[in-house]
């Protein structure tokens, strides 16, 4: 691990993320299942990996990511509204409520009760997740 | 173990060998590498190739995550001043009989992989869209889109799964649409430099790329110029990220 470190050489400071040594992520994706082999003598445990290559190679198309993707929508949504004060928002999320205004008025205290405090930490754990 | 190996340089110990990979024999390794089980890894020559291994140490924990980093630690250092095949991590052979006999007995076609890899190396290429910028682009495209992010604020995932996948849908497609072209005017932009090349399918949705380059040792530091200024190009777009010089994994042949 420390020996590469003399040659990953200069980090340029730019706009290229170079990481002065691959990371067990990075190894794991790259590495893991290639090189040449002699099949019967090919011998590896691997406590943990198997774990994190799963983790890495989840394919896209699923539901999982589609939620995911919305979720990440609706965080650029909180965001944007950050610098907006309370009435605002209340006024949006009646506005969208196609509930009608019992709803959106529903709505709108429990945005106003709980600034947005319960809406970013349900953000994380959608981020921690995935 | 078998001891019965007279020549060269073998084993005094008759341990299990591990084998990072193969060299050209005559090759200096660099100083200061640090092996699988924190072993020091050196040489064994035969004729024309020479198998660069540990001697494993007996009863040793062998076959952690350290060791992997290790393994491609001690390989991309090697690539870094000569060519080496890498071999599968993991590969133990039980004697420097078995090693000879099993891996350099015929060495024409280790030579021929050795001889169109000479003088490359390997970078691997990992470019990702920056999603609170290109989110937002993909929203704009599309009015319903909008309206099926207004229509999931501040709901839980219950409430509104089915707009909420309808949605997160569409963003993957969105970013389907915006990959083709994005990926292939980097390729172009790199392509002066890369003897060859080999895309990693599969990836997350918001990749736009991610591939393993091979780039000859006197094209490096323009490949590099060339990929920051491709960086500098696509910010904030894209965020790019690059490992290398590493040993040539996916051009030995022998991966998936």
């Amino acid at each position: 691990m420390t020996s590469t470190a003399t040659t990953q050489q200069r980090s340029r400071g730019g706009y290229v993320d170079r990481p002065s040594s691959s990371s067990l992520a990075d190894v794991v994706e790259i590495i893991l299942d290639k090189g040449l082999v002699i099949d019967a003598f090919v011998r590896v445990s691997l406590v943990g990996i198997e774990i994190l290559t799963i983790d890495a190679r989840i394919v896209i198309a699923s539901v999982d990511t589609y939620l995911r993707f919305a979720e990440a929508t609706n965080r650029l949504d909180l965001e944007q509204k950050g610098g907006k004060d309370l009435t605002e928002v209340i006024g949006a999320t009646q506005e969208q409520g196609a509930k009608g205004k019992v709803g959106g008025a529903l709505e709108g205290a429990k945005a106003a009760l709980s600034p947005d405090d319960d809406e970013k930490s349900s953000t994380k754990a959608e981020a921690s997740k995935s | 173990m078998r001891t019965d190996h007279p020549d060269q340089g073998e084993s005094p110990t008759g341990a299990e060998l591990y084998l990072y990979g193969v060299v050209r024999a005559g090759t200096q390794l660099p100083e200061g590498l640090v092996g699988v089980v924190a072993t020091i890894p050196h040489l064994l020559e035969d004729d024309e190739l020479a198998a660069v291994v540990s001697e494993l140490p007996e009863d040793a924990d062998f076959g952690t995550p350290q060791d992997l980093v290790a393994h491609s630690a001690v390989l991309d250092t090697i690539a870094a001043v000569t060519t080496v095949l890498p071999m599968r991590f993991g590969t133990v052979l039980p004697s420097w009989q078995d090693l000879r006999e099993e891996v350099l007995a015929e060495p024409a076609g280790l030579t021929d992989v050795l001889s169109q890899l000479d003088g490359a190396v390997q970078y691997t290429v990992r470019v990702q869209y920056d999603q609170d910028v290109v989110l937002p682009e993909i929203l704009r495209e599309d009015p319903r889109l909008i309206g099926l992010q207004q229509a999931i604020a501040g709901t839980t995932e219950d409430e509104t799964r089915t707009e909420r996948i309808a949605l997160g849908e569409a963003v993957v497609a969105g970013f389907d649409s915006l990959r083709g072209p994005d990926a292939q005017e980097l390729l172009q932009t790199l392509d002066p430099f890369v003897r060859d090349l080999a895309v990693h399918e599969g990836g997350q949705a918001d990749d736009v790329l991610d591939v393993a380059l091979l780039v000859g040792r006197p094209e490096t530091d323009r490949f590099e110029e060339a990929l920051e200024a491709a960086a500098k190009r696509d910010h904030p777009r894209m965020r790019y990220k690059l490992l290398g010089p590493q040993a040539p994994y996916d051009f030995v042949g022998g991966g998936q």
